[in-house]
């Protein structure tokens, strides 16, 4: 008899670390995820590797940053000798099962686990309104059914909250009348304009060029609408964003409600993640792909809800910093497996135990739309971009402290809404130097590779190009 | 502005093929098979509603496929039949894109609000090549604030908040909205519901209350509904007390058939 704890990694998608009730916010109600919340510990201060979903996600898959996997933004192809958590835990004796979505570009997931439920056409970015029940269903398939005495291992990939994105695409070529026009709700319901809606515009030209710009080289029609909305507009993309979020709490309701009447209850621990945030308006950004702390900070919940596991019950870390890599050496540390040689995160089984850790890491670092970088701390956080050096600049950049371009400094504990850039301010001088080669000594240590595919080349060369144009001529 | 009301307005982006020509090319169909009779339905004895689902946004839960040339990716048909003082449903659902084939067997009271009745059964078939292949679950309301959902033979509670309010299925709304328009109409007040949506989860604190009325491409008077957990969505109702079209952002069903027969 195997004793090994069985695992059920519950993901969605787009989710803002802070839109859990348990946490606080007032505007929405999610009792399921508060339920593992009250069985386990939460994680503030964790991190996504990468502010979109296939970056991330490769990161959940190997354990590596995204310029390490081949997956450095919304395509990329994983590179082919990587192992996936799939595929090291089927090799140790577990049962492997993926339901849901997957995107993790370049790896057939039917090849790394046995699949549930993938969609009658393999499930993309969007379709939350589709998928996910029958998700759900499958899972509830399995789990009244798994009569095995191997260990399981069950990745649910919820795509809900994502489809606030096919919410703004329906505003990119009509006029929707704001919900007080509408008649269908008051200004009170709504929640508030974020705090960082006015924002400091002194970004990285990666930033500008990626989201700011009318031909902006991501969802540029979005944001051409989104700058048309009145107040009212982007506090109703708030209302209708935590609708999503209840959704997709309701469909884990139901997953938790079966596991809790199964014998798996006690031996089953339950990782509850999201691969990116949500802006939500802050900043006046919606979506993703940013590196303010609304894009990249994710909830991260470690729970049981019995008691056959160690877990700290109804309890925030809220000192540890956590990150997406730290996700597949947590599961082989549960699963008594020992991590490929060369991942790059940590075990965080002793945090959710409890116990006294010394040596944690004391900052995250995130990558972001191949050339983008930021390293948090207690203190301050620093976003950076490097320059493209030529349009064929296939492996992604870095270390390399001359080719940095722009830098934004936040106070951490003075500024927690990012909104006042310190990197221009001649006083902060050092501490970016200190910053910068912070990120360089960090970077030294990945194993970054040439991106081989032509489709994510052709991506490079593109998005090279427009920002080679405005650093030499500034448009 | 748009051609055609902002709630259901999917033509742009979505050019090949073109929502907006299908939208009307359904409704006609609709339109071939109106009653004489306005759709009250305490007056009949048989009633088969068909919509057809268009995805409102031509992305990934349709496919890449270029050679498409209609939206549309399933259907539902919501039967009922009436007995002495209360109503059977037979709901099915089918989609392309989730592959689920969603088959729902209830009962419900002859009132405005459609309460659920007694044990309900439902089954879900699954076309996808993946192991999930079927479910089969049943239900029944245990007393006020309880009800109990049985899933392949293990039992899990639902608690509704508001004990008050009648359990309606979420898929009686294409009657119940008809059904309680003119009270809304008239009070100028929104009224609340508890939901049972597919008859497995939960939905409290919704609100339907009254929109607007249009003249394109038929002469329909508008519905909202939202509340927890739930995407605002309107329903278009037509003169004869029918459903017509229901829409969110992401979707709408667009009514293409009734069958009726009337008492007596």
């Amino acid at each position: 008899m195997d004793n090994r704890p069985n695992i059920l990694f519950i993901n969605t998608d787009q989710h803002s670390w802070d839109a859990i009730s348990a946490y606080g916010n007032p505007f929405l109600h999610t009792p399921n995820i508060d339920l593992l919340h009250r069985n386990g510990t939460s994680f503030t201060r964790s991190y996504c590797t990468d502010p979109v979903c296939a970056a991330s996600r490769s990161s959940w898959a190997t354990g590596l940053y995204t310029s390490e996997t081949g997956v450095p933004f919304n395509g990329g192809r994983l590179h082919d000798d990587i192992s996936d958590i799939g595929q090291v835990l089927q090799s140790a004796g577990y049962r492997a099962f993926h339901c849901g979505k997957w995107h993790v570009p370049g790896r057939n997931v039917r090849d790394s686990f046995e699949t549930l439920y993938y969609g009658k056409r393999d499930i993309g970015a969007g379709g939350a309104a589709y998928y996910d029940s029958a998700t759900t269903h499958a899972v509830a398939d399995f789990l009244t059914n798994y009569k095995n005495t191997d260990p399981f291992y069950l990745q649910i990939g919820y795509v809900d909250p994502h489809d606030i994105c096919e919410y703004l695409h329906n505003h990119e070529e009509k006029q929707i009348p704001n919900p007080i026009e509408q008649g269908i709700l008051t200004e009170d319901d709504l929640p508030p304009l974020p705090e960082n809606f006015n924002y400091d515009e002194r970004e990285t030209v990666l930033h500008r060029v990626c989201r700011r710009v009318d031909d902006a080289l991501i969802h540029a029609p979005i944001l051409r609408a989104v700058k048309k909305w009145d107040e009212l507009q982007s506090r109703y993309f708030k209302w209708n964003y935590y609708r999503f979020v209840e959704k997709v709490d309701a469909e884990i309701g139901r997953v938790l409600a079966i596991l809790k009447e199964t014998t798996f209850c006690d031996n089953t621990l339950i990782i509850f993640n999201a691969d990116h945030g949500e802006a939500c308006g802050s900043h006046q950004m919606f979506q993703k792909f940013a590196l303010y702390e609304e894009s990249i900070r994710v909830p991260l919940i470690i729970s049981c809800l019995g008691e056959g596991i160690s877990v700290k019950k109804d309890r925030f870390d809220e000192s540890h910093f956590v990150s997406g890599v730290d996700l597949f050496p947590t599961i082989c540390d549960y699963a008594n497996i020992n991590p490929p040689n060369g991942i790059q995160g940590t075990s965080l089984s002793p945090l959710v135990e409890g116990k006294c850790t010394k040596n944690w890491r004391d900052y995250v670092y995130i990558e972001s739309n191949y050339w983008g970088r930021a390293i948090v701390d207690d203190t301050y956080k620093f976003i950076t971009e490097y320059i493209p050096k030529k349009i064929e600049d296939y492996i992604p950049p870095g270390p390399d402290i001359e080719q940095l371009g722009h830098a934004q400094l936040f106070d951490r504990n003075n500024d927690p809404f990012e909104k006042n850039n310190l990197a221009f301010n001649p006083k902060f001088k050092n501490i970016v130097n200190k910053y910068r080669e912070k990120l360089i000594k960090h970077e030294s240590q990945l194993n970054r590779r040439y991106i081989p595919h032509s489709n994510p080349q052709r991506l490079i060369s593109n998005w090279g190009k427009r920002l080679l144009e405005y650093w030499e001529y500034g448009k | 502005m748009n051609s055609i009301h902002w709630s259901f307005d999917y033509n742009t982006g979505t050019n090949k093929p073109d929502y907006q020509n299908e939208l009307f090319e359904i409704i006609k169909n609709y339109q071939i098979h109106l009653p004489l009779v306005e759709m009250d339905t305490h007056a009949t004895k048989y009633t088969k509603h068909v919509y057809k689902i268009l995805p409102n946004y031509w992305r990934g839960y349709s496919g890449n496929s270029k050679s498409t040339t209609k939206l549309s990716i399933g259907t539902v048909s919501i039967e009922r039949m009436k007995n002495k003082d209360y109503w059977d449903y037979e709901v099915n659902y089918t989609n392309d894109t989730s592959g689920e084939d969603i088959h729902l067997k209830f009962s419900c009271e002859n009132t405005k609000y459609r309460p659920l009745l007694n044990t309900w059964q439902g089954s879900v078939r699954n076309s996808c090549q993946d192991a999930y292949s079927h479910i089969e679950f049943g239900g029944k309301i245990l007393d006020e604030n309880e009800v109990r959902i049985c899933i392949n033979d293990i039992d899990i509670s639902l608690i509704i908040p508001d004990k008050t309010v009648p359990i309606t299925c979420n898929w009686t709304l294409f009657d119940v909205i008809p059904l309680l328009s003119n009270q809304i109409v008239t009070n100028e007040e929104n009224v609340e519901i508890v939901l049972l949506e597919d008859l497995e989860q939960i939905r409290a604190n919704n609100k339907i209350g009254y929109l607007n009325s249009i003249q394109s491409p038929i002469s329909l008077d508008g519905f909202f509904l939202h509340g927890i957990g739930l995407l605002p969505s309107y329903w278009w109702i037509d003169k004869m007390k029918t459903t017509v079209i229901v829409s969110n952002f992401f979707e709408s069903y667009i009514l293409k058939e009734i069958i009726v027969e009337t008492d007596g």
